[in-house]
């Protein structure tokens, strides 16, 4: 599982805007499922809406789905990753309001494929919430 | 990413979830499966690949066992595309206009 948690200096509304009608603009380049950084990411509105990046050749190829859409508060997406759609991990984007704007916090979970990749991790990092900790407090702003 | 496309199968999933328990030999891992010896051998044989785990011979069996390194690996390539991602998401929420 990873944690994240950034503030940004806008409201919820416009966060959580940002994050989803504004994905093409901010989606990292370099992990376009075409391989092609002009490929169009794309993030439909509302349950059950497509993730999918719109190739330059034309092709859609599907990097997740909307799981929950509550506008400004919480999104949730499953992610589809290597394993495609029958193995998704799942994404949880919640906006609060906070002193100067909005903190957002993704948490990326193992999702379908359940509770054994943490557990796993368990095996060799029995400290991993105090790891997790650590890179939120790294991060915040 | 190899070890996601590795982790992308159920099989793959369930043999990594018995090594949890600890090493096994390729017959202990065949076992609850109602797949052929060889099949469970291509798929460890993917997973060593991909870094998640590895082998010592005993005798004339071959122990299979976790690889931290494979899963710490997918843990710090999704740590760095979010940390990109989020890099990149707050500059333009910083930055868009009311």
């Amino acid at each position: 599982m990873i944690e994240r948690s950034i503030v940004v200096q806008t409201d919820p509304t416009r966060a959580f805007h940002v994050w989803t009608e504004r994905v093409g603009t901010w989606w990292p380049p370099a992990h376009h499922p075409s391989g092609d950084p002009a490929g169009l990411i794309q993030l439909e509105s509302g349950l059950g809406g497509r993730f999918f990046e719109r190739a330059a050749d034309g092709r859609e190829l599907e990097i997740g789905r909307v799981l929950h859409w509550e506008p400004p508060r919480r999104l949730r997406l499953s992610f589809f990753m290597g394993g495609g759609p029958a193995t998704p991990s799942e994404v949880d984007v919640t906006f609060t309001p906070v002193d100067g704007g909005t903190r957002v916090h993704i948490c990326h979970s193992a999702g379908a494929l359940g509770d054994r990749f943490d557990a796993i991790l368990d095996v060799f990092e029995r400290n991993w919430k105090a790891v997790c900790t650590a890179f939120s407090a790294g991060v915040r702003t | 990413m190899e070890a996601l496309d590795a982790l992308g199968n159920p099989v793959r999933r369930a043999i990594l979830e018995q090594l949890r328990d600890g090493p096994r030999s390729v017959g202990e891992l065949s076992a609850p499966f109602s797949i052929s010896r060889p099949a469970i051998s291509r798929h460890l044989r993917v997973l060593e690949d991909a870094g998640l785990v590895s082998h010592e011979a005993r005798g004339r069996r071959n122990i299979f066992s976790l690889e931290r390194a494979g899963f710490a690996a997918v843990e710090a390539y999704l740590a760095a595309f979010w940390d990109e991602a989020l890099t990149r998401y707050k500059l333009l929420a910083d930055n868009i206009e009311p």
